[in-house]
């Protein structure tokens, strides 16, 4: 897990032009602050003529419509018609990966992988946000998350792409911020910090009771 | 979104929220332009051939369609139309086409059969909200 804390690097640089490889983690307590980085995120690949792969649960990707329905530098319908924005269920795509509570590395490959290959070929460049992690993570299931995150860096060296995953942070969870969530956060290369705290939204910390994250490069951008 | 295929219950709202059937064979567009509509408020149905569209609109009644004009499975939005004109109980309803190929007289042809509007794909938020300002009864 690198950079953001500490550093000044804000989070609209980060999620402008995501290198290939660059796993990036948003902890956000509320709604806004989830729809406001993550469809930063979506809009920015848009704009960039990248593929763009959302795997969201519905009302989550209701939130996201809201807000990038109305941003005059996104044509979401004109994206969905040439196949630059993708779309994919998290709970059902988390079905087709799990074998009781045990992702299973060739479904999560076998359902993913495809659709980076052709987009690739088609953008060049790709990009996924997913939530399935943090769907893993309310239930409960945590070393499956832990799992997932690893199978998504797995699949990175296999693949060029860049990855969001967004995770609510439960403050009423005891047990949110425990040692398999550092496990979950250490897997990613960038930690996005909760906006609204701090004196500004660059720079970033972790969650409390996330260890620090060990040196890091600074993130590239486009 | 509702689909014929997928209808989890009846709908009973008649004017509001505004129940929209949305007819595109096309399913990720489908599923956005229930995604746009439903943040506009509406409640949605998809359709991906105008037989079934033609199913659905039957069991529940829309208060607005959105169609493509070139539909799969050897009926087209102008049938589709033509259709759901010659129904008494469906006649009503307003008809706005969405199209990625139309010329000025598919275009004519289109409103001659019983089309309000004819929009070119890639269809924009704003239009989608005038048209919902336009037919939305409160």
């Amino acid at each position: 897990m690198k950079d953001v804390m500490g550093d000044t690097t804000s989070w609209r640089e980060i999620l402008n032009g995501p290198a290939a490889g660059q796993h990036i983690g948003q902890v956000y307590r509320n709604k806004e602050q989830f729809a406001l980085t993550v469809s930063h995120f979506i809009a920015q690949g848009l704009r960039r003529d990248e593929a763009v792969l959302v795997m969201a649960r519905p009302a989550q990707w209701s939130a996201l419509v809201a807000r990038l329905a109305t941003s005059p530098e996104v044509d979401l319908v004109d994206a969905v018609m040439k196949g630059q924005l993708r779309t994919i269920d998290a709970d059902v795509n988390l079905s087709i990966c799990m074998r009781g509570d045990v992702p299973q590395w060739e479904c999560f490959q076998e359902s993913i992988g495809d659709v980076i290959v052709q987009s690739r070929k088609r953008f060049g460049t790709v990009r996924i946000y997913s939530e399935m992690t943090d769907i893993l993570w309310h239930n409960r299931k945590r070393d499956a998350a832990v799992r997932l995150e690893e199978f998504w860096n797995e699949l990175m060296r296999g693949h060029a792409f860049s990855l969001l995953c967004a995770f609510h942070a439960d403050d009423a969870d005891r047990n949110a911020y425990n040692a398999a969530f550092n496990c979950v956060c250490k897997a990613h290369t960038h930690l996005l910090p909760h906006l609204g705290e701090g004196p500004s939204n660059t720079g970033a910390h972790a969650p409390a009771g996330i260890d620090s994250p060990p040196t890091s490069k600074r993130p590239e951008t486009a | 979104m509702q689909t014929l295929e997928n209808q989890r219950q009846p709908i009973h709202l008649k004017h509001y929220p505004m129940q929209v059937l949305v007819v595109e064979d096309n399913q990720d567009l489908a599923k956005l332009f229930c995604d746009l509509l439903e943040v506009m408020g509406c409640v949605t149905q998809a359709a991906f051939t105008a037989r079934s569209a033609l199913e659905s609109a039957r069991a529940n009644v829309p208060d607005l369609v959105f169609c493509d004009l070139r539909l799969p499975g050897g009926k087209s939005g102008f049938e589709l139309a033509g259709e759901l004109r010659a129904d008494p109980d469906l006649a009503h309803i307003p008809l706005i086409a969405v199209t990625g190929y139309a010329d000025e007289p598919e275009r004519a042809r289109a409103l001659e059969v019983g089309f309000q509007r004819v929009f070119d794909k890639p269809v924009k938020f704003a239009q989608m909200m005038d048209v919902l300002n336009t037919y939305r009864k409160d």
